[in-house]
């Protein structure tokens, strides 16, 4: 095992995502265009393509304004709050399969649980760093994200230890490989809905955008961020997409497994996107929920679900 | 409410400190408007939070008050009729009507206006209803975070407003009716198109029971959300589709038919069942398909005639008074014009107006029920009322 191999995953992460961003945001652009009957982005490269770069340039050089933050040295946290984020996602998509795939590298021993170590620490940076901003709204859309994080993490996580349970690995590469063969999306197909409810909660999509409800909260804690701030706020929310959809992907739908066979990691990458397109749907059809709904939806229908799934799965491993 | 002053967010860099600290007392003032995402117009809702519960809330409003009953003053009545459909964009063809109505009961002219007139007239009131309601569906979606509903129901919508263009020659503010009549004539292919237009529309009402009121999250949002019962809405004034989905069966168009047609087609009051946001948007997607209804049959039994009964402009009034009301989409349009008689070079002008909107009484009755409400329902049911805050504050 050679370490300094493992100096580029982070750079071949960055690079996967940013490309995987990139796709996601202008497909989402068409889509919500054909689903609305738009024509949607139209005049920046070959049929839009570029107007994505356009808006990213745009952000680059908006003016950074940051609100008072009482007392001053905590305007530092809340200032590179962004960053720090977009380094959480970083460690994030590198704990997924895919640049191991795509570098040719043996993948990290045990990589499911570094995973959920990572998911749950950026709850613990957004609550430190908005707590003592004035800006009250983006004092509320923090404990929104607080109280719905708490809820839906418990769905996300038992989502994600039932396969790995079923299979008795917490190795991505091993759990891929499904149940003798069958992909858990069949054997536990309950597992992978709330799975997918707990991802739409994590990224903060719609039905789930609650602490973010721009018609309610007016951005919720992401407010007051302008310019490059914005920008990499978006990168990190939408690099935290994207590791969730690749961990879906590989948990449910059979990894890198695919017919024909394509280079290494692409099947994986499609099949990540088609989730990605899933929810592209999802947010384009429903209205939001209210928090109540979210917080009571989320402890009494879909915590019990997760655990039923759980379950069944622990019978799987007892059985087989 | 001194402490709204202190507690308010402060840019400047040598303010005291900013930081609010929560507690059970105190709790936070959030300022929801006059620039507020979901604020249809510059009004809103200065709201005291105790975590998510709104335990205060006090109106801010003030913020388009035109002064129109004044300018009403200096106006002759021909001239007022462009004002007074100026009071809402939204419904302006309800709030002329009211306002045209009154003016002939007080010139004692309301039998000159020809048959076909009060047809085209309630064609026009009708279509508007549409366009008004079609607009409370776009904004009430895109309130609740469904992204489809303003582009779906703003196509609709664009359906009729297309009517209305090629009848009356604009698009927002049609300053269609006369006194007397109406401005312009419907011709053939007009009525061809708003027959293939209307039953168009018909088909296209199914998606608005898919989209909004077979909707799990929908219901969660708004089913037994923002009760308001019957004694409380009539205590407070209000009317309209409002009041009717707390199951009143009041419409001046069924119950007093201030326009002939409307006793010559019959008209089928829409009803809610509980009184909550949910049966707030029913009624009101109900409401549009019987106008498409009462319009399509307008349309087949429409007179031939005259559109105008009086060969010139109305600039002079008699002394005297006269108040009308008429069905609005938003509630009752009140119109009172006072008249002393009185005549100058401009002709003789109104001595007082007074204009009754239903959306005033509204707002007060949302300030009292958005005690206790938490945050998100308190969007839902704010906008469930549809308010018109121009016209509430004329």
């Amino acid at each position: 095992m050679n370490v300094v191999e493992y100096l580029r995953v982070p750079q071949i992460s960055l690079a996967l995502s940013i490309g995987f961003i990139y796709l996601c945001v202008y497909t989402m652009r068409k889509l919500m265009a054909r689903v609305t009957w738009r024509i949607g982005p139209k005049y920046v490269g070959p049929a839009g393509f570029f107007q994505v770069f356009a808006d990213i340039l745009k952000l680059m050089v908006k003016e950074d304004v940051l609100p008072d933050v009482e007392p001053r040295y905590m305007r530092i946290i809340y200032g590179s709050a962004p960053f720090l984020l977009l380094g959480l996602s970083l460690a994030l998509v590198s704990a997924t399969p895919i640049p191991y795939l795509v570098a040719h590298i043996e993948p990290l021993r045990n990589s499911l649980i570094w995973l959920l170590l990572i998911l749950s620490l950026d709850i613990v940076v957004l609550i430190v760093s908005t707590w003592y901003v004035s800006s009250k709204y983006v004092f509320i859309g923090s404990y929104r994200a607080l109280a719905q994080m708490l809820s839906y993490d418990a769905v996300l996580a038992m989502s994600v230890l039932a396969p790995a349970i079923a299979s008795r690995s917490a190795d991505i590469a091993v759990v891929s490989k499904g149940l003798h063969g069958l992909w858990y999306v069949v054997s536990l197909p309950l597992g992978f809905v709330t799975g997918l409810v707990g991802v739409l909660a994590e990224i903060e999509a719609v039905p789930f955008d609650v602490p973010e409800a721009p018609t309610e909260v007016v951005g919720g804690w992401e407010l007051e961020y302008t310019g490059p701030r914005f920008l990499s706020l978006f990168l990190a929310k939408r690099m935290e997409a994207f590791a969730l959809f690749v961990l879906l992907a590989s948990l449910y739908l059979g990894g890198d497994a695919g017919y024909p066979p394509l280079p290494r990691g692409t099947w994986l990458f499609i099949k990540a996107f088609l989730v990605a397109v899933l929810v592209m749907f999802i947010v384009a059809s429903y209205p939001r929920y209210s928090l109540r709904g979210v917080l009571s939806r989320g402890w009494r229908v879909w915590v019990p679900l997760a655990y039923a799934n759980l379950v069944l799965a622990m019978i799987y491993s007892a059985l087989w | 409410m001194e402490a709204l002053s202190t507690t308010s967010f402060s840019a400047t860099r040598h303010a005291p400190p900013t930081t609010f600290i929560y507690d059970e007392d105190s709790g936070i003032y959030l300022s929801m408007g006059p620039q507020h995402p979901a604020m249809h117009g510059p009004w809103g809702f200065r709201v005291k939070l105790q975590g998510e519960v709104i335990v205060e809330a006090e109106p801010i409003t003030g913020y388009i008050h035109r002064g129109l009953e004044k300018l009403f003053e200096k106006r002759n009545p021909q001239q007022g009729l462009i004002l007074a459909e100026r009071v809402c964009f939204m419904d302006n063809v309800n709030w002329q009507l009211a306002y045209v109505i009154s003016v002939e009961n007080l010139l004692g002219v309301r039998d000159l206006v020809p048959r076909r007139a009060e047809w085209l007239r309630a064609i026009a009131a009708e279509l508007n209803r549409i366009a008004s309601h079609f607009l409370f569906l776009a904004t009430y979606g895109h309130d609740l975070g469904l992204m489809l509903a303003p582009v779906f129901a703003f196509r609709e919508r664009d359906l009729v407003i297309n009517l209305l263009d090629a009848l009356t020659g604009h698009r927002i503010t049609y300053n269609y009716l006369r006194i007397g009549g109406v401005a312009r004539d419907a011709k053939p292919s007009w009525i061809n198109n708003a027959k293939r237009n209307l039953k168009e529309l018909r088909k296209r009402m199914n998606r608005y029971y898919d989209l909004y009121l077979s909707s799990e999250i929908f219901a969660e949002r708004t089913r037994g959300k923002g009760v308001l019962a019957a004694e409380e809405l009539i205590r407070h004034g209000v009317t309209g589709p409002v009041l009717r989905a707390s199951r009143v069966p009041l419409d001046l168009r069924a119950t007093s038919p201030y326009l002939e047609p409307y006793e010559a087609v019959g008209v089928n009051i829409a009803l809610g069942r509980n009184g909550d946001n949910y049966d707030r948007v029913l009624v009101r997607i109900k409401e549009i398909e019987e106008s498409i209804r009462i319009a399509e049959e307008l349309l087949e039994t429409l007179p031939y005639g005259k559109i105008l009964g009086i060969d010139q402009p109305v600039i002079s009034l008699r002394r005297g008074y006269s108040y009308s009301v008429v069905e609005g989409s938003r509630g009752w349009f009140q119109f009172l014009v006072v008249s002393t008689g009185g005549f100058s070079k401009k002709g003789s002008m109104p001595y007082r107006v007074k204009i009754s909107n239903p959306c005033i009484q509204m707002i007060y009755l949302i300030a009292e029920k958005l005690r206790g409400m938490m945050l998100s329902d308190a969007i839902a049911f704010i906008n469930s009322m549809d308010l018109c805050i121009g016209g509430a504050e004329r």
